[in-house]
């Protein structure tokens, strides 16, 4: 019997071979999606879960009432393994500070960046399965290194053991590599292309906190009472340091002291977990993002579910007298309808099939799109998949052809094997509700993409208060003493094309350093950013009043700064040019006034912002404004002169508006995903549309006959047809915008500067949804409405 | 076998009830061919799906070899379908998608015989109906007679004590229905099978041995046929 009722599955799928295609082909895409996303969901759950004492490894973040920071003292490590008894390993690490470093191997130069130091019981805590290298080695000696998988085959190429290759970092020391890991396919909270070792291995840095302290506690530690004992430790060292302090600091660290407290958080949950912890590494906390993408994945899957759906309740229907007969000939009901859940598990199990190869295929450019890694290169990358897909192929069969069984095996076999069972109209109710569900998402999509694109190139075209196009950042690698800058402006300078030079300590983009300044008693806290003399010029800012820094007035590099305009208003200033604020006591002049500009991304607002003059932070960039139209041109010459200026160290350098393109990342790959997701609903919905507009016309073909014989003509014919269609897609619509809209402006409402939404788009919204609509029904239909009427007419 | 006593069947329809069938009571013994005649909407069908359980009465008690039919849960009405009653329809009813072979076979399929039993009986049924050769067709291939010989021959393949046919040569031409009518008396005489069928035709119902007039939903008649065709 199964195997007479898998070929009678086979046979209808050939007979309806077109509907067959649409609504498998249509789910199989949905599907592929849909196992992407889960695939990405997987790969995100899977951050810290490969570490064998996954279960028991804590970090050591600090507390206070107006903190929660991810840091904790640089001896926390080394003495809490000393000290307390349920710690089994300990071990701190730091990300670099001057972000990337220069590697030299015999054959190459390359910039790291990503780099971490860590000390010698990284692996200890954190076991990572070395590819290459020896875990009990690794990392022993002062001079060690740690490099990621995609590092080493940089540099060394693909499949090469580089373990006991000496690499010289910063020109300056030779390294040698002891590990290789493969970080992309054990991904952790904290990224990096190379570990470092710190020089010491202990700390005696007390009062800072400048690492990331992790524990790995023996089994079934409590953890409450552990926090306790950190404490406890902590309180005694740092008591121990508070001897040796002179006395006037004494209040100040006691204080320090008491207001901070340790408390350990998770490592499992760094990733997913969205926690208000500051200086977390980039890229945590992304467990509603990813739950969002998982519905929005599921909602393409409900769109291409339903066409699969509709056009099975049609063949259903079509199919009721088969059942009629069965049932006279002896069938259970159940016996009916497994036969058609059957059926559908065949339809289904096709559309996996194919969409696990759509998957493969897609899944490096999901890798580019979504910023992921995820491999599959080896059996049990696959064993979870698989499982999962299996669950995602019950429900989807359950879902989908759980009704139409139902209805056709409720089929009462007089009513069919009288008549036209197959002309009544049943299940349309629902039939029309998941066309409108299909619209309603289809038009949310639709809207999406428009405001999204929108507010992208509102942002990337906004006035942003300076040049970047015309700005090139060059980072000193060298030095960043004076004699040095004089040199390499000297010789820049020379550079037709360039048109003037500056430098600051740091770019638009980049976090700067926060400051308390006192204005008439009231403290306020700004950013602020060290500058040279012709920096205002140089960027392309305007200045509102007063005048820049200058080199031959002496005061202005300890007794002036620059406010912008934000600045003023938040320290209260009225007419700040000449008005005085102090910072840590010492009096400071206002000079000049900036007008406001987007050091982060539009996405923010204007930050209050303090230019102080050379002194501070090191400037480590050169700033070159470069005549409109040159850039090429110069840049060729810059890089040439630059193999002068420090020959060690290849130039680095970035043109601002690059940098701010880099900025609108996280926007623009949302945009991306939008899009594409838009197009497949769209084109999902449509296909349904065009099934049933076929089925539709079939089941009416009488009718259209008729009324053609009393003299319809063609046009009243596809008006007819389009009519129930429109309206559908219309109440989508109607449905559709309100919660398009509070979707829309929340998103928005997030950007300082942001675009208004019109009721344009959702005028676009509904014509397009429709117009396509009709042109797809029409398609469809012109055939029967064009037929001779006796044709169909015949037979009945 | 069959005993129907005051059987009525009507639908209310916004307080008005329009009967179909009115007091109708007769018995149909084993190795009866009855006909069912009467004019258009005189209840034929009605009364026909009533006696194969696809309808049920408003009204009245019918016994089935026995057993009340009024009482049977659909588990033992499907099992009488398994093992008594075969239909032959007027618009045959073939799954279109079965091929002939398949569509003979799939009443034992529910009956539960073995995969050898069920290639013999088919082959057997095949081969009395002479369509051996067309066991690989489609229903869409054949032309009406066939389509209606399998039809029958589905019918018969659980070999079934009775056979209800709803004018199973309304659609077939005089040459084609003569020799449904032959292989239904056939059938009748020589394995024992009752039959009852719906007809409009006088000479088809010539064929049988009793026949019932029916008109507006009572019995008007109830003839003895002389043998004599």
């Amino acid at each position: 019997m199964f195997r007479l009722n898998l070929k009678i599955a086979l046979r209808n799928l050939w007979i309806n071979k077109g509907f067959s295609l649409i609504s498998i082909a249509g789910l199989a895409i949905a599907l592929a999606i849909f196992i992407l996303c889960m695939l990405y969901a997987n790969y995100e759950r899977s951050y810290d879960a490969w570490n064998p004492g996954k279960d028991r490894l804590y970090r050591v973040n600090y507390r206070s009432e107006i903190e929660n920071v991810a840091l904790s003292p640089g001896n926390m490590a080394t003495s809490s393994k000393e000290n307390i008894a349920a710690v089994e390993a300990s071990t701190r690490i730091q990300d670099y500070w001057k972000g990337s470093l220069l590697l030299k191997t015999n054959q190459k130069d390359h910039y790291v960046d990503k780099v971490l130091l860590a000390d010698s019981n990284f692996l200890k805590v954190f076991e990572y399965p070395l590819l290459y290298g020896n875990a009990q080695k690794a990392l022993n000696h002062p001079q060690s290194l740690i490099l990621s998988k995609e590092l080493s085959e940089n540099l060394f190429g693909k499949g090469v053991n580089p373990v006991g290759e000496k690499v010289i970092l910063d020109n300056n020391t030779a390294y040698a590599i002891d590990g290789v890991i493969d970080v992309a396919r054990y991904p952790s909270h904290f990224q990096f292309n190379m570990i470092w070792r710190f020089k010491k291995s202990t700390s005696t840095d007390f009062y800072g906190n400048n690492y990331y302290t992790y524990v790995k506690l023996y089994p079934n530690s409590p953890v409450l009472e552990t926090q306790v004992l950190l404490n406890q430790n902590r309180t005694t060292l740092m008591n121990a340091e508070l001897l040796k302090m002179p006395d006037e600091d004494k209040a100040v660290f006691r204080e320090f002291i008491d207001k901070n407290k340790l408390y350990l958080q998770p490592v499992k949950d760094i990733h997913l977990t969205k926690s208000n912890v500051e200086y977390e590494f980039s890229g945590n906390g992304i467990g509603t993002y990813l739950f969002l993408m998982l519905l929005v994945a599921l909602l393409v899957l409900v769109i291409a579910a339903v066409n699969f759906t509709n056009l099975s309740i049609t063949i259903a229907i079509k199919r009721a007298k088969e059942a009629g007969v069965r049932k006279v000939l002896g069938a259970f009901r159940l016996q009916i309808a497994i036969q058609f859940i059957l059926e559908i598990t065949l339809q289904c199990c096709f559309s996996v099939l194919l969409a696990i190869v759509l998957m493969e295929l897609f899944l490096p450019s999901f890798n580019t799109l979504a910023d992921s890694h995820i491999q599959l290169e080896q059996f049990r990358d696959y064993a979870q998949l698989l499982i999962e897909v299996f669950i995602l192929l019950v429900v989807l069969v359950l879902l989908s052809g759980l009704y139409p069984a139902l209805l056709i095996s409720n089929v009462m076999p007089v009513k069919v094997l009288k008549g036209n069972f197959s002309n009544s109209d049943k299940g349309s109710r629902i039939r029309n509700g998941l066309v409108v569900l299909q619209f309603f998402i289809a038009v949310l999509f639709i809207l999406g993409i428009w405001v999204i694109g929108h507010q992208l190139k509102f942002m990337q075209q906004k006035d942003l208060g300076y040049k970047p196009q015309q700005v090139l950042a060059i980072r000193l690698m060298k030095e960043n003493g004076e004699a040095h800058y004089r040199q390499v402006k000297n010789v820049l300078q020379n550079i037709e094309g360039v048109q003037q030079i500056s430098r600051a300590d740091h770019i638009p983009g980049e976090d700067m350093g926060g400051n308390s300044y006192s204005v008439e008693g009231k403290t306020y806290s700004a950013n602020f950013i060290t500058i040279d003399g012709n920096y205002t010029q140089t960027m392309g800012m305007k200045m509102i009043g007063g005048r820049s820094f200058s080199s031959s007035v002496p005061k202005d590099t300890m007794g002036s700064v620059l406010l912008t305009e934000t600045a003023a208003k938040t320290f209260g200033l009225k007419d700040p040019v000449g008005k005085m604020i102090k910072f840590h006591g010492m009096p400071l002049e206002v000079i000049g006034l900036v007008k406001d500009f987007n050091h982060y991304s539009p996405e923010k607002a204007f930050q209050p912002i303090v230019f102080q003059y050379v002194r501070g932070n090191p400037l480590q960039y050169v700033l070159v404004q470069v005549e409109a139209g040159q850039s090429s041109k110069v840049l060729s010459e810059i890089e040439t002169a630059w193999h002068k200026l420090e020959p060690d160290f290849p130039i680095r350098y970035t043109f601002l508006d690059r940098n701010f393109e880099t900025l609108l990342h996280k926007q623009a790959q949302l945009g991306r995903i939008i899009g594409i997701l838009s197009t497949v609903t769209i084109m999902l919905a449509l296909m349904g549309i065009f099934a049933l507009a076929a089925l539709s016309t079939q089941r009416r073909r009488k009718e259209i006959s008729i009324r053609k014989v009393l003299g319809a003509s063609m046009f009243d014919i596809l008006r007819l047809l389009n009519t129930g269609f429109i309206k559908l897609v219309l109440l989508a619509n109607l449905l559709a915008w309100p919660v398009a809209y509070f979707l829309l402006k929340n998103w928005l409402d997030e950007f300082a500067f942001r675009i208004e939404v019109s009721l344009f788009p959702f005028l676009l919204a509904a014509g397009l949804t429709s117009c396509l609509t009709v042109l797809v029904v029409s398609m469809q239909s012109y055939r029967t409405a064009s037929s001779n009427p006796a044709d169909a007419l015949k037979y009945e | 076998m069959i005993e129907l006593k005051n059987i009525e069947k009507y639908y209310a329809n916004k307080g008005v009830k329009s009967y179909i069938l009115r007091h109708v009571s007769t018995e149909i013994k084993a190795g009866e061919f009855v006909s069912i005649m009467g004019p258009s909407g005189a209840g034929k069908s009605t009364l026909l799906n009533i006696l194969g359980m696809l309808e049920e009465p408003t009204y009245g008690e019918y016994q089935f070899m026995g057993e009340d039919i009024t009482s049977l849960n659909e588990r033992k009405r499907i099992d009488l379908y398994r093992n008594h009653i075969g239909f032959v329809f007027q618009a045959y009813h073939l799954i279109d998608e079965m091929t002939v072979a398949e569509n003979i076979e799939a009443p034992l399929l529910y009956k539960k015989i073995g995969g050898s039993e069920r290639k013999s009986r088919v082959a057997d049924v095949l081969d009395r109906f002479n369509m051996v050769a067309k066991k690989d067709l489609f229903p869409n291939q054949l032309s009406g007679g066939q389509q209606q010989l399998v039809g029958i021959a589905r019918a018969l393949v659980a070999q079934p004590s009775i056979i209800l046919a709803d004018e199973p040569t309304g659609n077939l031409q005089s040459a084609q229905a003569l020799q449904i009518m032959e292989l239904f008396k056939k059938l009748n005489e020589e394995e024992g099978i009752t039959i009852v069928q719906v007809t409009h035709s006088e000479v088809n119902a010539g064929y049988g041995s009793r026949i019932l007039h029916l008109l507006d939903g009572v019995i008007k008649e109830d003839l003895k046929v002389n043998q004599t065709v």
